[in-house]
Formats: C-alpha cells, sequence, structure tokens
C-alpha cells in the first residue's frame, strides 16, 4: 500500500516540489534554533534560497529544453480535500509563466537574503529575521506554483502573514505595528473580495484547478460572471500591488528592514497582483470590460503615485511611492492585452528596485539608520560602490538606453500608441517624465552636491556582504533590458507566448520615432533634476515653499489617508465601540448566558441520574433496550 | 437428509488470522516472562509488547494485497482491506497505550504490574479480531475475549475506585453480553445462518423472516452500543473511565470504539445491509441521543477524565450519526472519523496522564489553572488535543466532522446532523473553558509545578510520546487528503 504522497512518473522536472519545500526546511531550522545559531542562521538562509535557486534554474533548463507546446510540468503532490465531487490537490504547475517567477523570487531573494546577513548584523533577533524570509520565500513560491486557485491562496495568505510579521519585526516601535496592522487590514479588503471570486469560480466551473477554469472559460461560464469573477480576483491583485485607492500601506510598510522591503515590497510579493491578472487572462479577456477596469485603475496609479513619489523627502517613501506607480504600468500593460510587457517589466523592476532599495539601506547603514535626504547629499564620494550601483538602477527607472527599464517602459508605451490608445500613451509618457524627474531628484539630492549634515560627511561605505549583491543587481539592472527584450521576436516574449498568447499589433508611430522621445523625455527630466537638485544654481527648498500648498499635499499622499480615517475609519471605530460595549455586552452576552445557564441546569439535573449505583445503571440500561424494541416494534 | 450430510471441512488457510495468532503468541511469551524469570524487568515487558505489535502490524500490512479468497476458515474471518485497516489504527493505540502505561506504572511506584502488557495484548487481539470477523458467534468470541481483559486491565492498580469500576464494567458488560447472544439467536431463527454473508443473502427479498430478523437487529445494536457507549447505554462509561487507570483509559476509549464499531459496521453495511430503512432509524436515535446527552453533561463535570467520559460518548453518537448513510459513503465518514478521534482521544487522555501526576492526584478541572505556565508543552498539547475533539479547523476533528454531517445530509437525515452541530457548539464550551482555564489564569500559589512532581525525565518521555497523536492531530487537520485514498480503499467490504 502507498502511504506516503504518490509521486508521479520520473522525469528530469520531478524535484519540483523541492523548490519550495528547501527554503520551508531553511524557515523551519531557523524558527526552532535560530537563537542557537548565531550569525550562521542568515547563511543557513541563505543557503537554503540559494539551493532553491540552482534547482529552479536547473529545472527552467530542462523546461525550455521542451518544445514550446509542452513546456508544462503538472506536479501532483496529494489529495488535499475532496468532498463528493470537488477535489482540490496539492498540485504545482511549473510552465514559462511560473519559471519565470520563480527565478526572480528565488534570484533575487537569494541576493537580499546575502545582503541581510550584513545588515541585520547584531539585531536581538537575527535568527527569527531568517525563519520569516525563508518563510517569505517558501510561501511566495507556493503562490507562484500552485495549480489552483485554493493553494495560490493559501500561497497570497502566506506571504501577507509574512509581510505583516516583517513589517512589524521591530514591533517594539509603536509606530512599526501600527504600519504592520495597516498593511495587513487593507490587503485583506482586496482578500477579502478575492475569496468571494475564489467562489464564484468553484460556483460556475465546479473546480479551482487552473487547467479547468482557464481552458476555455467561455465554454463554461457567461460574459457576466467572468466580469464578476475578473473584477473580484482584480481587487485582490489591488491589495496585493498596492494600486489606488488601497495603495496606503505600502508607504507605510517603510518601517521594517530594509531588506524587506527590497524583498517584499518592490521586488515579490507586490508583484503578485500582476502574476494574478497575467495567469487569469482567459477569464479577463472573456470580460473584455475587466481589462478596460485594470488599464484605468494601472494608469491612474502610476500618474497619482508619480506625484507623491515627487514631494518625499524620506528616501525610502519616495521608492515605496515609486514602486506602487511601477506596479501601475505593469498593471497597464496587462490591461491592454500586453502580458509580456508586464512580465517583463516585473521582472525589470525587480532587478532595479531591489538594487535601489538595498542601497538606500547601505546609506542608512552608512549613516546611522538617517534616511532624510535634507540631510544627505555627497555620499558619492564616501560610498562610491553604493552610490554608483544605485545610479544604475536610478537610470533604469528613468529609462536610460541601454538599462532595463528602458525597454520595459518603452515597450508598453508603444503598445498604448500602437494599439490607438493616444490618451493612454500621452498620460503614460507623462508618468515616464514624472518617473524620470523623481528619481532624478532622489539621486541628486542624496549622492550629488555637497553633504547637508554631519553624518552625510562622515558617511562610510557598507561591507561585502552587503556591496556584493549590489554589484551583482546592478549588472542585472543593465543586461535584462537587451536580453530579454520583449519586441515581439525578443526572448521573453518568444519564451511566455504559449501562456500569455501573442503581443498585440497594430499601426502608429515608427518604433524608433517612440524610442527616440522616450529617450529625450528621460534624459530631458534627469537634466533638469540635476540642475534643479545638483547644480547648486537652484535654491530648491525656496522653490518648494513658493509653490505650497502643492508640495505638502504631494507630500502627504493627497490626504487620502486623512480621507480614509474620516470616512472609514473612525465611523467604523465608533460602530465597534457600540457593538463592543452596548450591543455584546447586553443583547449577545445576555443570550449566550442564558443558554449557559439554563443548559447548567440541564445538566445538574441529568447529573442526578448519574447515581454510581450499577442497579440504576443496569435500569437504564433495560429501559433504553425496552425503548430501542418499542420503537423497532412500532414499524413492523 | 440428515443421514446423508457430511460435515464440511473448511479448507484451512491461517493467513488472514495472522496478526491474532502474532498477538496471542506475544502474550504468552509475556505471561511466561513474568512466570519463570526471576526478577522481572518491566523494559523486557514492554519490549515483548512492542515487538508482537509491530509484527502483528507488518503481517496485517502484508494482508493490504490479500489476493485469496475474501473469507477463510469457514467464512468466519474477512481478509478485506477495511480489516487491515481497522487493526492497523487498533495496533497504533495499543502501541501508544503501551508505552504510556510503561511510563504510568514506572512513576506511579506502584508494584511492577506484569499482567499490564499480556493483558493489552490479549484485549487488542480480541479487537483486531473482531474487526475481522465474517460470523456473529466469532464476533462474540471476540467480543468477549476483548471484554475479558479490559474488566482486568480497569481495576489493575488495584486502588478503590479502580477495583470500583472494574466491577460495575463486568456486571454491566455481562448483561450486555446477554444481549447481543440474544440478538444473534433471533438473527440466526430469522436467516438459518450466523455467518455475516450468508445473513446478507438470506435477507434479500424474503418478507416473512424480516420481522424476526430486525428485532434481532435490535439486540446486537444494544449490545454494540453499550461497547462504544452509546447513549442511553452509556451510564458505565464515566465511572469506568474516571477509575481506570488514566494510560488504560486512553488506550479503551480509542480503541475499543474502533473494535466495536468495526464489527457494527460489518453488521449494518453487510449482514443487515437489505434492511437499512428499519435500522437507520434505530442509529439514528442512539446518534441523537449520544450528542444531547454527552455533550450536556459533559458541562456539568468538575473531573476532567469524566468530562473526557462524556466528550467520549458525544463522540460516538457522530460516528453513529455518519452511519446512518448506508454503504461506503458511511463507512468512509465513520473510518474517518475513527481514526481522528483515536488520535485526539489517546492525546488527550495522555495529556490528563502527564498532569495527573504520581497517584493521579490532580485529575479536577482547576487543577488546570494556569498549566500554561508551569507546564507549556502539557498545555499546548492538551489545548491542541481539546480544540479537535471540539471540531475546531485546522485540527483532525473538525475535518472529521464536516465528513460526518455530509454523510448524514447526503442520506437524507439533516435533522440529525442540525443537532450534531447545535451540540457540537454547546460542547465547545467545556472544552473552551479548559483552555481558558490554562491560559488566562494564574496558576494557584500553592500548585507544585509537574517536575517536582514526576521528574523531569518522565515527564519528557511521556510528553515526546504524546508527538505521534498530536503530529496526526495536526496533519490529518491540515491534509486530511493523505489518508482519503487510504479509507477509500478500506471502505469495501468484501464477503
Amino acid at each position: 500500500m502507498m502511504l506516503g504522497p504518490s509521486l508521479p512518473e520520473a522525469s528530469s522536472l520531478s524535484p519540483l516540489w523541492l523548490v519550495p519545500a528547501v527554503p520551508l526546511l531553511g524557515a523551519v531550522i531557523n524558527l526552532f534554533s535560530g537563537r542557537r545559531l548565531g550569525r550562521s542562521a542568515g547563511w543557513i538562509a541563505s543557503t537554503s534560497v540559494g539551493a532553491a535557486f540552482v534547482l529552479s534554474l536547473w529545472l527552467v533548463i530542462a523546461l525550455l529544453e521542451r518544445s514550446a507546446e509542452s513546456r508544462v510540468h503538472i506536479q501532483h503532490l496529494f489529495d488535499w480535500i475532496s468532498v463528493g465531487r470537488f477535489a482540490v490537490g496539492a498540485d504545482l504547475r511549473l510552465d514559462v509563466l511560473s519559471a519565470t517567477m520563480i527565478l526572480v523570487v528565488t534570484g533575487v531573494g537569494l541576493l537580499i537574503h546575502v545582503y541581510a546577513i550584513g545588515y541585520m548584523e547584531g539585531d536581538r533577533r537575527y535568527g527569527r529575521f531568517f525563519a520569516y524570509l525563508n518563510l517569505f520565500v517558501f510561501f511566495m513560491l507556493l503562490l507562484v506554483l500552485a495549480d489552483n486557485y485554493l493553494l495560490l491562496y493559501v500561497g497570497w495568505e502566506g506571504v501577507g502573514l509574512c509581510s505583516y510579521l516583517l513589517i512589524g519585526f521591530w514591533f517594539e516601535k509603536t509606530e512599526n505595528a501600527s504600519a504592520a496592522r495597516k498593511a495587513f487590514v487593507t490587503t485583506r479588503i482586496g482578500d477579502t473580495l478575492m475569496l468571494i471570486g475564489l467562489a464564484l469560480i468553484v460556483a460556475g466551473f465546479g473546480s479551482l484547478d487552473f487547467g479547468a477554469v482557464l481552458g476555455a472559460p467561455g465554454d463554461t461560464i457567461a460574459k457576466g460572471t467572468a466580469t464578476a469573477i475578473s473584477l473580484l480576483l482584480f481587487a485582490g491583485a489591488i491589495g496585493k500591488s498596492a494600486q489606488v485607492p488601497l495603495h496606503v500601506w505600502l508607504p507605510d510598510a517603510m518601517a521594517g528592514p530594509t531588506p524587506v522591503s527590497a524583498l517584499i515590497h518592490a521586488a515579490t510579493m507586490v508583484t503578485a497582483g500582476v502574476y494574478l491578472v497575467v495567469r487569469s487572462a482567459p477569464l479577463f479577456e472573456l470580460s473584455g470590460v475587466a481589462l478596460t477596469v485594470v488599464l484605468i485603475v494601472g494608469l491612474v496609479t502610476a500618474l497619482f503615485a508619480a506625484t507623491c513619489a515627487l514631494a518625499q523627502d524620506d528616501i525610502k517613501r519616495v521608492l515605496a511611492y515609486s514602486t506602487v506607480s511601477q506596479l501601475g504600468f505593469m498593471f497597464m500593460a496587462a490591461g491592454m492585452r500586453f502580458y509580456t510587457g508586464a512580465m517583463f517589466m516585473l521582472v525589470a523592476h525587480a532587478f532595479y528596485k531591489a538594487l535601489m532599495f538595498l542601497g538606500a539601506g547601505s546609506v542608512m547603514h552608512g549613516m546611522h539608520e538617517e534616511t532624510d535626504l535634507q540631510r544627505m547629499g555627497g555620499l558619492i564620494r564616501r560610498m562610491p560602490i553604493t552610490g554608483w550601483t544605485f545610479v544604475v538602477g536610478a537610470f533604469a527607472l528613468a529609462g536610460v538606453f541601454p538599462l532595463a527599464g528602458f525597454f520595459a517602459k518603452d515597450q508598453i508605451l508603444e503598445i498604448a500608441n500602437h494599439t490607438g490608445r493616444t490618451w493612454i500613451y500621452l498620460l503614460g509618457t507623462l508618468g515616464a517624465l514624472l518617473s524620470a524627474l523623481y528619481i532624478g531628484r532622489l539621486v541628486f539630492l542624496a549622492f550629488f552636491g555637497s553633504p547637508r549634515s554631519e553624518a552625510a560627511e562622515h558617511a562610510h561605505e557598507s561591507p561585502l556582504v552587503m556591496t556584493v549583491p549590489l554589484l551583482a543587481l546592478a549588472a542585472g539592472a543593465i543586461l535584462a533590458g537587451p536580453l530579454l527584450s520583449t519586441s515581439a521576436e525578443g526572448t521573453l516574449a518568444r519564451v511566455l507566448e504559449p501562456v500569455t498568447g501573442p503581443v498585440p499589433h497594430g499601426e502608429g508611430l515608427p518604433t524608433l520615432a517612440l524610442s527616440g522621445i522616450a529617450t529625450a523625455i528621460a534624459l530631458g527630466a534627469l537634466a533638469l533634476a540635476w540642475w534643479v537638485y545638483a547644480s547648486g544654481r537652484v535654491e530648491w527648498l525656496t522653490l518648494r515653499e513658493r509653490l505650497q500648498p502643492l508640495p505638502r499635499a504631494a507630500g502627504s499622499g493627497w490626504y487620502v489617508d486623512r480621507a480614509y480615517s474620516t470616512v472609514f475609519v473612525n465611523p467604523g471605530a465608533a460602530a465597534a465601540r457600540f457593538t463592543a460595549n452596548v450591543f455584546d455586552t447586553k443583547v449577545v452576552d445576555g443570550l449566550v448566558n442564558g443558554v449557559g445557564t439554563g443548559t447548567r441546569r440541564l445538566a445538574a439535573v441529568g447529573r442526578l441520574l448519574q447515581t454510581g449505583f450499577v442497579r440504576s445503571y443496569a435500569l437504564a440500561f433495560l429501559l433504553g433496550a425496552v425503548g430501542v424494541l418499542v420503537w423497532v416494534g412500532t414499524r413492523l | 437428509m440428515i443421514g446423508q450430510a457430511v460435515l464440511p471441512t473448511p479448507e484451512l488457510v491461517f493467513e488472514p488470522l495472522l496478526p491474532e495468532l502474532v498477538l496471542v503468541v506475544f502474550a504468552m511469551a509475556g505471561l511466561l516472562y513474568e512466570a519463570l524469570a526471576k526478577r522481572t524487568e518491566a523494559v523486557v515487558h514492554l519490549s515483548i509488547g512492542l515487538v508482537g505489535v509491530v509484527l502483528a502490524g507488518g503481517t496485517s500490512l502484508w494482508l493490504w494485497d490479500w489476493d485469496g479468497p475474501a473469507t477463510v476458515l469457514g467464512d468466519a474471518v474477512s481478509a478485506d482491506r477495511f480489516a487491515v485497516l481497522a487493526r492497523l489504527l487498533l495496533l497504533v493505540v495499543a502501541a501508544l497505550g503501551l508505552l504510556l502505561g510503561h511510563q504510568y506504572f514506572a512513576r506511579s511506584g506502584d508494584e511492577q504490574r506484569g499482567e499490564f502488557t499480556p493483558l493489552l495484548l490479549f484485549a487488542t487481539s480480541g479487537m483486531t479480531l473482531i474487526v475481522a470477523s465474517a460470523d456473529l458467534i466469532l464476533t462474540f468470541l471476540a467480543l468477549e475475549i476483548l471484554s475479558l481483559a479490559l474488566y482486568v486491565l480497569t481495576g489493575l492498580t488495584g486502588r478503590r475506585a479502580a477495583n470500583e469500576a472494574a466491577m460495575k464494567y463486568f456486571l454491566l458488560g455481562a448483561f450486555s453480553s446477554a444481549f447481543f447472544l440474544y440478538g444473534v439467536a433471533m438473527a440466526y431463527g430469522a436467516t438459518g445462518t450466523t455467518k455475516i454473508a450468508a445473513m446478507a443473502l438470506a435477507l434479500t427479498g424474503t418478507g416473512e423472516a424480516q420481522a424476526l430478523a430486525v428485532l434481532g437487529f435490535a439486540l446486537l445494536a444494544v449490545g454494540f452500543a453499550f461497547k462504544v457507549s452509546a447513549a442511553p447505554f452509556h451510564m458505565w462509561t464515566p465511572d469506568v473511565y474516571q477509575g481506570a487507570p488514566t494510560p488504560i483509559t486512553a488506550f479503551m476509549s480509542a480503541a475499543t470504539k474502533v473494535a466495536a464499531f468495526g464489527a457494527l459496521i460489518r453488521v449494518l453495511d453487510v449482514a443487515f445491509q437489505a434492511l437499512a430503512w428499519d435500522w437507520a432509524p434505530v442509529v439514528w436515535g442512539l446518534a441523537a441521543a449520544s450528542v444531547v446527552i454527552g455533550s450536556i453533561l459533559a458541562i456539568a463535570q468538575t473531573n476532567v477524565k469524566r468530562m473526557l467520559a462524556y466528550s467520549s460518548i458525544a463522540h460516538a453518537g457522530f460516528i453513529l450519526t455518519g452511519l446512518t448513510a448506508a454503504g461506503s459513503a458511511g463507512i468512509r465518514a465513520a473510518m474517518f472519523y475513527l481514526v481522528a478521534y483515536a488520535a485526539m482521544t489517546v492525546g488527550a487522555f495522555g495529556t490528563v496522564m502527564v498532569v495527573s501526576g504520581r497517584g493521579e492526584k490532580r485529575t479536577r478541572i482547576g487543577d488546570y489553572t494556569g498549566l500554561a505556565r508551569t507546564n507549556p508543552i502539557a498545555a499546548a498539547l492538551m489545548t491542541l488535543f481539546l480544540l479537535s475533539l471540539a471540531g475546531i479547523p485546522p485540527t483532525a476533528g473538525f475535518i472529521a466532522k464536516v465528513n460526518v454531517f455530509s454523510a448524514a445530509i447526503d442520506a437524507g437525515y439533516w435533522v440529525l446532523a442540525l443537532i450534531g452541530v447545535v451540540t457540537s457548539v454547546a460542547a465547545a464550551f467545556f472544552y473552551l473553558r479548559v483552555i481558558v482555564l490554562m491560559y488566562m489564569q494564574e496558576p494557584e500559589p500553592a500548585a507544585p509545578s509537574l517536575t517536582e512532581k514526576v521528574g523531569i525525565g518522565a515527564e519528557n518521555s511521556a510528553t515526546a510520546i504524546l508527538a505521534i497523536p498530536a503530529a496526526a492531530t495536526l496533519l490529518l487537520g491540515v491534509f486530511p487528503g493523505v489518508i482519503v485514498g487510504i479509507i477509500r480503499d478500506a471502505s469495501v467490504l468484501r464477503w
């Protein structure tokens, strides 16, 4: 008899389950003996992610050796839930889409783990930190490898939990604890709607397997149902990927340790929403309306967050708003059915944004946890590796040829132009302009000009364990673009095509002209930023005072938080107080206590029958037997 | 005709009886060791017992792929996978019982109990025999084998409470055996056979004999209801579970139920399958009475062992709820429940044993106040088992309850399922009360910490044993799928 999970026939892809299992093992080891391991906890965690990365690489190569049509491997680990005809298995799916994701998660994850060994040095809960980080990688891999929506949801909630634990990692500070709570509660809104979406999928398809749901959804469900499901799933994506109107948690989440911001809140978890939309593309396409919603939400978020980023003084908050904005670009691409573009930008963004977050962490490390841009300046001379790699990341984000961000953004705008969406193209270009401006402002304020504080003058470069990952990510940010370029015959697009479908085509301005415009805008904006913030010829603080109240409003995220407090939080708190203090104590407790008292009295009476005498037990037995016989007798 | 009758000599195929033979041989080896050795060592007894159980388990596993006849020894013993799975479950429980008992007698300071291991093996052999029995006479024999051994085990320590419990158990057990035997006679009168398979054939399509058969079934049901402690035949349960030494309570609360339900399933779903419309209301009534009485009376208890005894009455009701669905749907639900119940009840009583300390002085519910401070591991284990007994996810108890309720609803007995759900809510009260005491109140200042009383070594090894049921409780709650396939294979009764 087979007692263990039944592994499928041996193939070169059968070690797939090890990919999530190894980080889980790392998490378990660090969770239970992290305190005793001391510094080696970080190395154990990094090794487990490294092993997962090597394994992923090996699996992806084996996958790509197959012909394009057979690049799907489904591994059934065990039956998980089986109720009547409804069954959910613990099934993993490796196809080109999940392959892309696991490479990003383990590859960028590995670099960030190594970096964290240096960054978290001396922390009281060193082992715990790496246990959480490994646990996060496990859940993220589960999310992207799942072959059904329920397992995906497990991963989805798991990464949410790890995000909560890590944002509040230094929970002694009230600010951090409440940021963690805010992130958890805000994403919960999306998650709940997503769960309803899963229920609708079960109702419509009788299954949660990707194969059954995404094969040909039009044969099973109506267009309206598809719209409902897609919008509910997208609501989950809005929460997880911090899109308007649920974006408010991400800037606050920067309270967590910087490697966490890099891994979870830039490179991987927040991109899960994009992955979800791309994965569920057949549902969104069936609906049509849903795609338009995705496009509009993405566009609004891209522009909105870019304006906020322009007015932040905290280095990590600039990057946080930037992440929100960049995710908006990814959703714009998905909304135009340009899924390969969304995925390409996801990969490119993972490199350059992780790079910049780690760079920001390195700056904080060198300046005693300083995050205020106004107190920096001229750092590139004190910390050259951090500085120059940061410049690479910033230029990649601004879209300077030939860095990764150039290809990513340029392709998305080109598709907008070629599919006749002129307004989208123009507004997207405006977003690109704002992106180059805010990132230029960040770079020139922090690294160029003259030092504006004591700490900035005495900043020191970080240790090798932190700078080597920076160099590796910088190499990725430079090379990812040309290597993976998404033009129709480009590599990533061709590989992803079996899952995401062909890249949309159309007529518009010639590609070269569009690239020229994009480059001009990027360079122009960077030059403007240099002139205002680093040339010394403009008093930018005076300029800002003259522009008030605009910078103040943008700096506070256009008062969205305050509006939510007034409209939702305060009335909600009042309602909660009423139910807790009045309704619960008077009505609910009264009811429960009444039932409880009644039951206790009944039990006390029943107890009297239990006399302890065998004769009375035998009598009860006999009465019972007579009862059964009489009951049976009446039915004969 | 009589003159010509030739006594049929059944072909002797003994392999399907190997687990029982192994158990009995090792039990006798234990007795001989106790009788002949100059100085006996508890560890030797434990080893004899464990080796016997493991070997019996091995032979059972081998029987999983048995491809001989469905029944052997004159159609008296079944060789189906149902019997194998039930046996394996029983043997695991027996192994846990042996380990817990070893710890218990080691710490109690009572003189060494050489009879413990052989008696437990004998009881187990009766239990593994009854789940494979395909003849009501053999079922009765097996029932007596297991019962007699359990009566003695109950009174093993010779304490006053234990003796009283053993006496009560014995008297009422004899009473119920009479009902059972009378039921066998009635069934024989109706069908002319005591073989379960032949009864099933005889009962399909006959009109006249059915009245007698139904009466026979009712009497058999009374006998089984006593063994599984279903209300209103449950009165012995609290007294016996409280009086017996705790490791024996752990063993019998789980194993007796598995064995008796295993035999009952064969009687319901094979022998009397043609009369499902007649027996279903009886099972319905027993189920409803058990869940209500078990859950409500548990609330009034102040002793943990007694509370768990009433809880076991309620759980018998839940299993019966699943069995109202005739056929493999009901069997699957009941089998899963039995596996889950075995894990959580052995775990709960095992934890009670750890907490109670030498001489079982601490078994009041009040003794659990602040346990999370004085013994956090025991408190955590107890919490897990209580949550599972209450049916709260992600534990095995939750999945088990979902299964029996959905089986009952699919069979059309939604009122019963409703009663079950409502009483589950009431039952949550007394389980959670213990958890609240353990975690949310400070320990009494006078309460000695456990380690002082038991010695840290003994406590740790007893706790380590409990890791097995704890792991099973969690695993089945999170990944019920791991045994669904096995249960599906085992839910087909061959006859």
